[in-house]
């Protein structure tokens, strides 16, 4: 968005009259002050049933610098050479297996959508889903209290 | 880094300073701050490298991406997007360590 004034419209707003886009930019700014954190990146991951869409408004064909997985640092290019290598049809576990996407800190948080959108798949987690990771200290602790 | 101490809709930013350590150096927080807002407000963006060395810092902000993990007080990977600062709190970067 730009400082003041009118923000640019963004892939958010694709396909929204006037009118929605308005009341999703008061309802984005309520959700932001709740938050307090930057409102576009909390809506485009809590209250967007596709987070792909964020892909969808940009050609990453000509993107192969795209960094498709942070953790395990995947680029784009290497996803489309795998694709090259293995085939069209290459599955989420195959692309898993070659290249590590999905087996970094953050268990795919951040690529597994993206991945699925690339190739066509669903992810299998649903977005609405909350799952934390947990340390296995935390699971002992549970042991030992519930022992105890 | 410059904060925004008046908010359109939050008003003015009233919070008591906390003082932390980040890699032995003293630096001046807010007690309403996330230890990612302290480190950002101080300048501090790169925490870590990748796997091929590229620099990282906070990335989503909410706990998804584990870009901004940080050690406090001793306990290794911290996501300092979610953990708010305690006054005293010492956050070791592994960025000041290489």
């Amino acid at each position: 968005m730009t400082d003041r004034g009118r923000p640019c419209r963004s892939w958010f707003f694709h396909g929204k009259s006037r009118e929605q886009e308005a009341g999703l930019r008061r309802l984005n700014q309520i959700w932001s002050c709740c938050y307090g954190l930057a409102s576009s990146v909390q809506f485009g991951l809590c209250n967007n049933p596709r987070p792909l869409r964020l892909l969808r408004g940009f050609d990453v064909r000509d993107r192969h610098d795209y960094i498709v997985c942070r953790c395990e640092d995947v680029l784009y290019s290497a996803v489309e050479q795998c694709r090259a290598d293995a085939g069209e049809d290459v599955s989420l576990r195959e692309l898993k297996l070659r290249l590590r996407v999905g087996m970094g800190w953050c268990q795919g948080r951040v690529c597994g959508p993206v991945i699925a959108e690339l190739i066509g798949a669903t992810a299998s987690l649903d977005p609405s889903q909350v799952v934390r990771p947990v340390r296995l200290g935390q699971i002992a602790g549970l042991i030992d209290s519930a022992s105890s | 880094m410059r904060r925004i101490e008046h908010h359109p809709v939050l008003g003015t930013l009233t919070a008591d300073p906390v003082r932390i350590w980040v890699d032995g150096e003293p630096v001046e927080a807010l007690a309403s701050d996330s230890v990612a807002a302290a480190l950002i407000a101080s300048g501090r963006l790169r925490l870590r490298f990748s796997r091929s060395g590229q620099p990282r810092g906070v990335y989503c902000g909410i706990g998804h991406c584990f870009e901004c993990r940080v050690s406090v007080n001793s306990e290794p990977d911290v996501r300092a997007c979610l953990r708010p600062v305690e006054s005293g709190m010492c956050v070791e970067t592994e960025a000041a360590q290489q």
